[in-house]
């Protein structure tokens, strides 16, 4: 009977999904420095033009979002059966196709449009 | 409710083979925090699709301010360590949760929504500022698709600081119940995500805008 309690009272939240303090405090450590590191590239104004800079803080950007993926959200692969893992590869990869599929056609409808007039600045208009 | 029967191949003696009930019980509820986690993973789409339009409209600022002109870093960054902050303490919320504290957990929850409070402050502050120097809504293709992206993301935070007082609410009526806890864990996962999406305006719109 208390197994039955016990396994009952793990298949909804067990105590791995609270997470530890350790865990957080190096969640939050390194999200700090990340953060600062992107802070400080753009203040200091880049380092070796827009486009290494713009790289620099993409990647910046995505270990700050791993970081709290496993440090505060705790996705890994025994959590929920794996499913939170693969419901999250597959978001991934649809953001990714969408987002660069739309911003590839949306610069090209751009490019191939015939300039009209007014368009330039319709607040001088 | 499915129930698996499998043979163990041990005779009893009699002959007659013995079967065990592998599974026994109906979790009801366990799947509410996948369940949740996928509804995170369809605003991630909803936010995807904001982005990707300003990726597109940020450069387009018909003759209005641009993005060097209005943005201002120490609020963006002071909004970037609140809502950092405001992730650890939730995770400290979630600690007492586990332990079972429910007055501990209710108060790191408190200090969450306040951290939140303070963020929309700034994002109002940051508002008054835009309007104040000519950039509205109606300005420039740039400043429709900004102003809809942080205020789709600040409408998020209003909903997480109303959540801590229902569930204030809950967890004051009924304790920490098993319902209640897991309505706690799809909160800090809620609030999670709502840092994630902010370090991305912060990244993408913010630092790669002044950066132009």
């Amino acid at each position: 009977m208390s197994a039955d309690a016990h396994s009952h009272a793990d298949a909804h939240v067990d105590s791995q999904s609270y997470g530890t303090l350790r865990g957080y405090q190096t969640g939050l450590g390194l999200a700090a420095i990340l953060s600062a590191v992107a802070l400080g590239l753009v203040a200091v104004g880049g380092i070796g033009g827009i486009q290494v800079t713009a790289l620099v803080l993409l990647a910046i950007a995505i270990a700050r979002i791993v970081v709290h993926l496993v440090y505060f959200l705790r996705v890994n692969s025994s959590a929920e059966g794996g499913w939170t893992v693969i419901t999250t590869v597959f978001t991934v990869m649809v953001v990714v196709l969408s987002m660069i599929g739309s911003i590839w056609i949306m610069v090209h409808q751009e490019i191939n449009m015939m300039p009209m007039p007014g368009t330039e600045s319709f607040r001088g208009q | 409710m499915t129930t698996t029967t499998t043979m163990t191949g041990v005779k009893d003696g009699t002959g007659a083979p013995v079967f065990h009930l592998t599974e026994e019980h109906d979790h009801d509820g366990g799947s509410t925090v996948i369940g949740f986690w996928m509804f995170l993973m369809s605003d991630v789409l909803l936010f995807a699709g904001l982005f990707a339009i300003y990726a597109w409209l940020g450069g387009h600022y018909a003759g209005g301010p641009s993005p060097s002109d209005l943005f201002r870093l120490p609020l963006v960054a002071a909004n970037t360590a609140i809502m950092l902050l405001s992730s650890f303490t939730c995770g400290l919320g979630m600690l007492e949760t586990g332990k079972g504290q429910a007055g501990a957990a209710l108060k790191w929850f408190g200090v969450t929504a306040l951290l939140g409070i303070c963020f929309l402050y700034n994002q109002v502050t940051e508002y008054e500022h835009l309007q104040q120097a000519g950039a509205t809504y109606q300005t420039s293709a740039f400043l429709s698709s900004f102003i809809t992206l942080i205020i789709t993301h600040s409408i998020h935070v209003i909903v997480g600081v109303v959540w801590v007082g229902v569930l204030a609410l809950q967890v004051f009526q009924h304790g920490l119940i098993e319902a209640n806890r897991r309505r706690v864990l799809c909160f800090s996962m809620f609030w999670n995500f709502l840092d994630i999406t902010w370090v991305c305006v912060f990244v993408f719109v913010y630092l790669m805008g002044v950066l132009k």
